[in-house]
Parts: C-alpha cells; structure tokens; sequence
C-alpha cells in the first residue's frame, strides 16, 4: 500500500487486494488496487476501503437530493415536464439525459387545484432530485424551491413578485404560481 | 541516406526520441484538455462530456461511447491541407476511439457520449500517436475513469536499421512505420497499425522499440498531470 495522500493517477497501483477493496475511485484487476482516477489516495478505515478523492469532480451523475434548476417544456394534467439546465453547485453539463418529470403530488404541501397553476411553460424552476432511476423525478414540495423566473403568458415579460402572487409590469395581469421564496434573484446555485 | 554511423538525420540515435513537452489543462471552457508538442508535432486535445449522446440511436444503453475526432488545421503541413474530414483523419478518429473505449470505464455513463477532440495544429510524422498521448491526458484531466493512462509511439525501418519514433523524413523516405498504443500497466496493446514492410524479426525488434517508446512518454504524461495539480489547485469544470 502506498502512504496516504499521494497524488495518483489512473493506472497507478495503490494497494494489493489483501490489504483493502476497491472503492470509490479505484478498481480491482490482478489482485491489485488500481486508481481509476486522478486525486489523493486514502484508506476508508470503517470498511477497508481504498479511495482516491478526485482533484476535480468528474463526470456529473444525478443523485437523489440534488437541487436542479429547469425549465418548464409542457404542461398536462398531471405532470409537468422539464428540462434541467444546471445543478447547484456544479458547472458541468449532465452526463445523461437532462429530461425529468415533476409529478402534481409533488409540487407543493398545499391542495394544488391544476398544475397551470403553479407551472407555466417557459418558467424556470429549481427543483429537487428525487428519483433518477427510471426517468428523472423532481419535487418542489419546500419553502426554497418552485419558480425562480416567470414570464406574464400573453406579453412574454418577466413577472414581478407582489405577494403570494405574480404581477406582469406592462400588462397589469396577476399569474399564480408555485413560487420560491427567492423568486427573481437571479440564485442559481 | 537516411542515417549514418548510427546517428539520423537529426542526430537522434536509432533508440532515441524527439523532444517531448507535455501541458495538462490549457483550456478553460474543456472539461480536460492538454497541449503536446512532439518533435515539429503540435497538438491540442480537448475532451467534453460525458454528455446525453444525439442522435439517440447512437446511444448505447450499456455504455459511454467515446467520439474521437482527429482534425488537421489547414496550415499544420507545409502545402495548405484542404480543412474538413478526409479518408486518412476518418481513419485516425476510428482507431483513437477504439483505443481509448478500451481504457476508459464506458460502463459507467450508459447512453452518454465523450467527445475527444484533437486538433493538430502542426504535423511532422507520428501524428497519431501525439494525438491519443494528448487525449489520453485530457481525459485523465477531465476526471473521467480509466483503467490506465493510454500512450502510444511508433517504430519503424530506415535504411534497414530499426529505429524509435520517425521524424518527418525517415516517415516518407523509410520503409516501415508501425505506431502502437498501449495501456503501460499491463502493457496490453490497444492499437497498432503498419505502413510498410519488416521481417519477422524486424517486427519484434520493432515492437520492442515501440515498448520502450511509450515507458518514456508515460513518464512525461504522468509528469505533465502532477504538475498541474501540484502546483494550481484551480481545476477545469
């Protein structure tokens, strides 16, 4: 086993299999413990696991919990459908399909009477991850999370927030929404 | 006269490699890049993603796969080369992304695509293997897991004698050129090709060359990656 941390890089053998798995950022193949990626070898001591700690993040995996900025694409009955555009945090582009559903039992805690009442197509929204196995689920079922940035539906201009409402500065129209208790701030991360 | 008293053209001896300098991470918008110069080769290889592949039914539902495309600037060679792909940079593209599907763990991004892009923005001989030698780097830089470090040289024939990595002359004028690519650890080749003839044993003589070739420029790959993490820990996105 090599001391703990050194800088490794893929290729590089780490350790032998009698002294510790392969864990995040290694494999196995030989019987020896290889880096698959460049980072700081250490040894996860609670389960004998061999870890290299990436220098940079890698590839951008969807994980349950991540908060996702998107854009509303379409409407139905029951579901509204979004693209992701960007996670918190993150300033990589996703690896893998950015299309992901939002379920009307997952919108708010609230009675929510339709979903055009709380999503309008062309709205961007944040969003939390809560399934990315069989397609990609999102809820908005907290304070912080729904519209970030909404557009008034018959002159396309961005809403202002007045209230529990949104109100549309050329045209006077007022528009309900699932609204984020940042909305209009611009916070994407 | 391709080489005299032991000594080439540019007064390499037949074992011996061009200059070699290696840069990771030189491009900010990348997710990995690398800048190589190889004897009178310069090459810059970027690598983005992975990413969702289109057109879907490129995807594989198992697997990353991995878009290589190898471009000649224009005024990479002394007569302007005619910019887009032609037969022999198609070529080079399918054999650096077969290569390099072998090292990294496509498994890991099902559906997705890596795109490695290598410019050469100027070429005496061996272009290829700068090529995958700076993607390899790039795409170590960018995070993305491998296996290995992938790393290719080439060997060939001149004048009879076999000799390490072919400079532009001994390229067009010599009667063997063979570049391989290998993964140094176990040594497993990952690409080979051969552009003229050797006997047999000029063949193992040769591979052996090309061996020793690619120990060398492992060491300068992995150098390059050090440096850059040791010294700046502002890393690409």
């Amino acid at each position: 086993m090599i001391e703990e941390g050194r800088l490794v890089l893929p290729g590089d053998r780490v350790a032998i299999s009698e002294e510790l798995q392969a864990g995040e950022g290694t494999y196995e193949h030989g019987g020896d413990i290889i880096a698959s990626v460049a980072g700081t070898f250490t040894v996860d001591r609670k389960r004998m696991r061999a870890v290299v700690e990436p220098v940079n993040a890698g590839p951008l995996l969807l994980k349950p919990g991540d908060i996702a900025i998107c854009e509303v694409k379409q409407i139905t009955d029951s579901m509204v459908i979004v693209n992701i555009l960007h996670i918190a945090g993150r300033k990589r582009r996703i690896a893998g399909s950015n299309d992901a559903v939002l379920h009307i039992s997952n919108i708010s805690n609230d009675y929510v009477e339709s979903t055009g009442k709380t999503f309008r197509v062309g709205d961007i929204i944040r969003a939390k991850i809560i399934e990315v196995g069989n397609g990609i689920r999102l809820a908005t079922k907290e304070n912080n999370l729904g519209v970030i940035k909404a557009y008034c539906t018959q002159c396309r201009n961005p809403l202002i927030r007045k209230g529990n409402v949104l109100e549309c500065p050329i045209c006077e129209r007022t528009e309900e929404r699932k609204i984020a208790a940042d909305y209009g701030e611009g916070n994407i991360d | 006269m391709l080489i005299k008293d032991g000594i080439r053209m540019d007064g390499r001896k037949p074992d011996e490699l061009r200059p070699i300098k290696i840069e990771a991470g030189v491009l900010h918008r990348a997710q990995g890049s690398c800048y190589l110069e190889w004897g009178g080769n310069k090459v810059m290889a970027a690598v983005y993603g992975p990413r969702e592949a289109i057109p879907r039914h490129i995807q594989h539902p198992l697997k990353a796969v991995i878009n290589a495309r190898y471009n000649m600037v224009p005024f990479s060679v002394s007569d302007r080369k005619r910019p887009g792909p032609d037969r022999r940079s198609v070529e080079i593209s399918k054999v650096t992304s077969e290569a390099l599907e072998h090292v990294v763990f496509t498994g890991l991004f099902p559906r997705t695509m890596i795109d490695v892009c290598i410019e050469v923005l100027g070429a005496e001989a061996g272009t290829r293997c700068a090529g995958l030698t700076a993607a390899a780097v790039a795409l170590a830089d960018a995070g993305i897991p491998m296996r290995d470090l992938p790393v290719a040289c080439a060997a060939g024939k001149i004048d009879g004698t076999v000799v390490l990595d072919l400079a532009g002359d001994e390229d067009c004028e010599g009667e063997a050129d063979m570049p391989i690519a290998i993964a140094p650890r176990t040594e497993e080749i990952l690409l080979m090709q051969m552009d003229g003839h050797m006997t047999y044993q000029e063949f193992e003589e040769a591979l052996e060359l090309a061996l020793k070739g690619c120990r060398e420029v492992s060491k300068l790959q992995k150098e390059a990656l050090l440096r850059k993490y040791e010294t700046k820990n502002e890393v690409a996105p």
